[in-house]
């Protein structure tokens, strides 16, 4: 079950601020919920999880490398990273083939990890005649502005990319 | 100019040695024979997907869509790692229940992957060796035998062959080889169909395999959202499966809403034999 995304809209309140003639008419400013996971207290990797009906997956875990426990919970956005350091913000659908990941709380102790899928393709007619899109890395945007991460994946984005909300990571059911 | 009777009889033996001709040349590409009362072969359009989808939603889509097939999948170690609880999820009890429904389905085994494709990563890989990897394909059709059995299912099985591999892969000797295990282990159970899924490089080397290694249908994925086997196949020797042993995935996963409801599926177009509900219905035909 996906998670709805968790906003808190924080004005500041200070009525210096509204009364300032350079302010007036702005809107106010969307402060990011102190309780989220910033991108500096968690880690990032991503594993193949193979593909089915040409349907491919990929799982990205985030784990709490911090001291404290923190709040990660909804959708996330996408960028990929060019060799040259450049980026491209990537189209992405919400819902994967591959359904959701098991729910979690929604907070993260430090040393948990959550996870959320990449489902792409490579049956379009690009991937059908050998076209491929990877990038040096696949940059995940935080939900509620708790900035960015990069991950390294040779996931393919020909097809387009669907993300899952995020959940628990899958079960480590390979039988070898 | 009258004709003797010696030129008309020669013109005779031609004509009957054209027709004797063709029929030996017809044996090297023959429908094997299939108890064809048993499996309804449906023109219609289908989907599928890797999420757990109960009976009731299975019910508000069977009711709400255009859709009369469902492919899901019964077991194999790629399966297992893609989607860890669907196999087991997708139970007797729950074939039984979505084919009273009106279901028909389409059961998919997905076990090891070729290992040589340059851009993929596979946890499982099919042995390099061809005679392992004949034998690797035997067991795994031997084990989808036995899943789609344990769910009260006969008839139709798909190999998920994923990974499609071109003729100059290095691989490409045990990915063919894996194949026919595969596809001879269910053919020689007469209670099932051994069917593929893959992409038009495996699936035009499979149509020339030997009749007991051979697909008897094949599903091929080309996502060009046209609804066709054969305009919507371009790259699939149009000579190859021609009776009714076709089929076309012709949209990847995506978000559709039936009955109020939200399913990420694939398209299929099916123009093939698929495991037949016990409450048949049909649906809109499969464009040719």
């Amino acid at each position: 079950m996906a998670f709805g995304v968790v906003v808190l809209v924080t004005t500041t309140g200070c009525t210096m601020r509204h009364d300032r003639p350079d302010d007036a008419g702005a809107a106010p400013r969307v402060l990011p919920d102190e309780s989220v996971c910033r991108a500096a207290e968690l880690s990032a990797t991503a594993e193949d999880r193979g593909s089915l009906m040409s349907n491919t997956k990929t799982q990205v875990v985030l784990t709490n490398t911090g001291t404290r426990q923190c709040a990660l919970a909804g959708t996330v956005g996408l960028d990929g990273v060019r060799s040259d350091g450049s980026v491209v913000a990537l189209e992405t659908s919400t819902g994967t083939y591959f359904g959701e990941p098991a729910p979690s709380s929604g907070t993260l102790a430090p040393g948990d990890a959550a996870a959320f899928y990449l489902a792409g393709g490579r049956g379009c007619t690009a991937a059908v005649e050998g076209h491929r899109q990877t990038w040096s890395a696949v940059r995940v945007r935080l939900p509620s502005g708790g900035g960015s991460i990069d991950v390294r994946t040779r996931f393919d984005t020909v097809c387009g990319v669907a993300v899952s909300g995020i959940g628990r990571p899958d079960p480590d059911n390979d039988l070898g | 100019m009258r004709i003797s009777a010696l030129s008309r009889a020669a013109r005779h033996f031609a004509c009957a040695s054209c027709v004797l001709l063709v029929a030996v040349l017809l044996q090297f590409w023959t429908t094997p024979a299939r108890p064809a009362a048993a499996w309804p072969i449906e023109q219609h359009r289908g989907v599928d997907s890797c999420a757990n989808e109960s009976t009731s939603r299975m019910a508000t889509l069977y009711q709400a869509s255009p859709y009369g097939t469902y492919g899901f999948y019964i077991g194999g170690l790629t399966v297992n790692r893609s989607c860890p609880s669907h196999a087991s999820f997708h139970n007797q009890a729950w074939a039984n229940t979505v084919k009273a429904q009106g279901w028909n389905l389409q059961p998919i085994y997905s076990g090891r992957q070729p290992g040589c494709h340059p851009n993929t990563t596979v946890t499982y890989p099919i042995s390099t060796n061809p005679t392992t990897a004949y034998s690797q394909g035997q067991s795994e059709g031997n084990d989808a035998i036995f899943q789609a059995y344990t769910r009260g299912i006969a008839g139709p099985i798909w190999l998920d062959m994923d990974i499609d591999i071109p003729d100059s892969y290095s691989c490409r000797p045990s990915v063919d080889n894996y194949i026919r295990g595969w596809m001879g282990a269910v053919r020689a159970n007469a209670a099932y169909i051994p069917s593929l899924y893959t992409g038009y490089a495996n699936a035009n080397r499979a149509a020339t395999f030997a009749v007991a290694n051979r697909p008897y249908q094949v599903t091929i994925p080309h996502w060009n959202n046209i609804p066709g086997v054969y305009g919507g196949l371009p790259n699939l020797n149009r000579s190859y499966w021609t009776g009714h042993q076709r089929g076309h995935q012709y949209r990847g996963g995506h978000n559709e809403s039936w009955g109020g409801l939200t399913f990420n599926v694939d398209n299929n177009c099916y123009d093939e034999y698929v495991h037949g509900s016990t409450n048949h219905s049909v649906y809109a035909p499969c464009v040719q």
